[in-house]
């Protein structure tokens, strides 16, 4: 049974302060960029494992030589989307209204690219992880900048400025790895001639436009 | 109207917001209009009180931002008022539940004896939510509720489970309040009883669902596999 973060306190005896500390509230409108983040990241994930999926069902029979390489990245997804999962209900940011959509859609995807071929499934993976790697950038981008908060003692006073939580660390932190890792199946793409798909131009652009849709949906929905 | 209602913002462990800005004179002044209710029931007549209590001039009451009109700004009082208790006492209640359903059970019921003190005015109160310009609010806060009896009973679910599992829940838990408008037995058990019921149609609707989920799934699987076989037979 999942349960409520502690609530943070430290104790600055060593300081020579022996108030109580705790972090300040966040304001409304920097919670309400981690309720979209947390939802718009578990609805990616989502997506990710579930196209993984539609094109390992297919290569997995056409293409049996890549069986280790999709499994590879496939797996690392599967991780990501369970990360964002139990963020999700420990924060306790409401999913995506539209979950049945983007599981059907992703599987959609990644069956039809997979049946198109494996440089087809490639630039797939490619278009994907270019949007997504530049949409966890932005996040991370508001997470370092918008995000410091004060620590205040019992009494109500600010004994620090500018610090930042460990659980925001910790999200930035899970973005930073994910992000990589998003950018490593990006490579791997593009080793396995996602270059050579065609048409590559219209393939390409038309998923990273559906991925932007879906990003702005899944904010909101 | 409804993703407005389910605008539950993150929840953070390190940055608490809490249910209830206690360290206002509007607070404090509802607080102890709260106290007045069994007898004078939600009406301004309650705060009026409050403020002679305090020892506030009338006066005062101008100052006071009440978004919806004074009465509902009680009633919504007294709904937060509820949902802090429970959030003071979740723990202790749902102590001994077997599952997930159990500890659900234990503190809707918890909840609805939350009622018990205001009951004979509560008509008033359940007048005043109805209210077309009040919906929005109280529709708000009947799911902020329903997202914290779940929370509490350790659901996980992410998908559109989270949904079907909050809005069957508001639904049985507002039908469970009219009940107990009318209930004479002691301790409202026929409230207890009635809820239990509620709550139990609900768990059967979710294990129906899933069941029908995991056929349909194995019935794909073992027709997909049917075509392969017949394919390899030629």
């Amino acid at each position: 049974m999942m349960r409520p973060f502690k609530v943070f306190r430290r104790n600055f005896t060593s300081s020579g302060i022996s108030l109580q500390t705790k972090y300040s509230q966040l304001s409304e409108a920097q919670r309400a960029f981690l309720d979209r983040s947390i939802r718009v990241d578990q609805a990616g994930e989502l997506g990710a494992n579930y196209i993984y999926q539609g094109q390992y069902l297919v290569l997995s029979h056409t293409r049996p030589d890549l069986k280790p390489i999709m499994k590879h990245m496939w797996e690392q997804e599967i991780h990501h989307h369970n990360t964002f999962n139990n963020l999700q209900v420990r924060t306790r940011v409401r999913p995506s209204l539209l979950t049945p959509l983007w599981k059907v859609g992703a599987t959609a995807l990644g069956v039809a690219t997979g049946l198109l071929g494996k440089e087809a499934a490639m630039a797939c993976t490619e278009a994907v992880e270019t949007v997504i790697g530049g949409h966890y950038n932005d996040q991370l981008r508001v997470l370092a900048n918008q995000f410091p908060v004060d620590l205040v003692n019992e009494a109500g006073e600010v004994e620090k400025e500018g610090v930042q939580s460990t659980e925001l660390e910790d999200l930035k932190a899970t973005v930073k790895v994910f992000r990589d890792q998003e950018l490593e199946h990006l490579e791997t793409a593009v080793e396995h001639d996602a270059h050579g798909a065609r048409p590559y131009w219209l393939l390409t652009e038309t998923i990273k436009l559906t991925c932007k849709g879906a990003i702005w949906t899944a904010e909101r929905f | 109207m409804l993703a407005n209602s389910f605008r539950r913002l993150y929840h953070s462990g390190a940055h608490v917001n809490p249910t209830i800005i206690t360290d206002t004179i509007q607070t404090k002044v509802l607080a102890a209009a709260l106290s007045h209710v069994p007898t004078t029931g939600f009406t301004e007549r309650s705060i009026d009180l409050a403020l002679n209590d305090l020892s506030l001039s009338p006066g005062v009451r101008s100052s006071f931002n009440f978004s919806h009109g004074p009465v509902m700004s009680l009633v919504l009082h007294h709904l937060k008022t509820q949902r802090v208790r429970l959030q003071q006492n979740h723990v202790a209640v749902i102590d001994g539940a077997k599952d997930e359903y159990g500890a659900l059970l234990k503190l809707v019921q918890f909840r609805l004896l939350g009622n018990e003190a205001v009951l004979p005015h509560y008509h008033e109160a359940l007048a005043t939510i109805i209210l077309p310009s009040n919906v929005a609010s109280s529709l708000e806060e009947l799911h902020a509720l329903s997202d914290d009896l779940s929370w509490y009973a350790g659901d996980a679910s992410n998908d559109f489970k989270w949904y079907a599992k909050r809005l069957s829940l508001s639904m049985a838990y507002v039908e469970a309040e009219l009940f107990q408008l009318g209930d004479k037995s002691e301790g409202f058990k026929d409230t207890l009883e009635f809820v239990a019921s509620k709550l139990d149609a609900v768990d059967k609707c979710g294990t129906a669902y899933n069941d029908v989920e995991e056929w349909g799934v194995f019935s794909l699987m073992s027709f997909v596999n049917l075509l392969k076989s017949q394919l390899v037979r030629g």
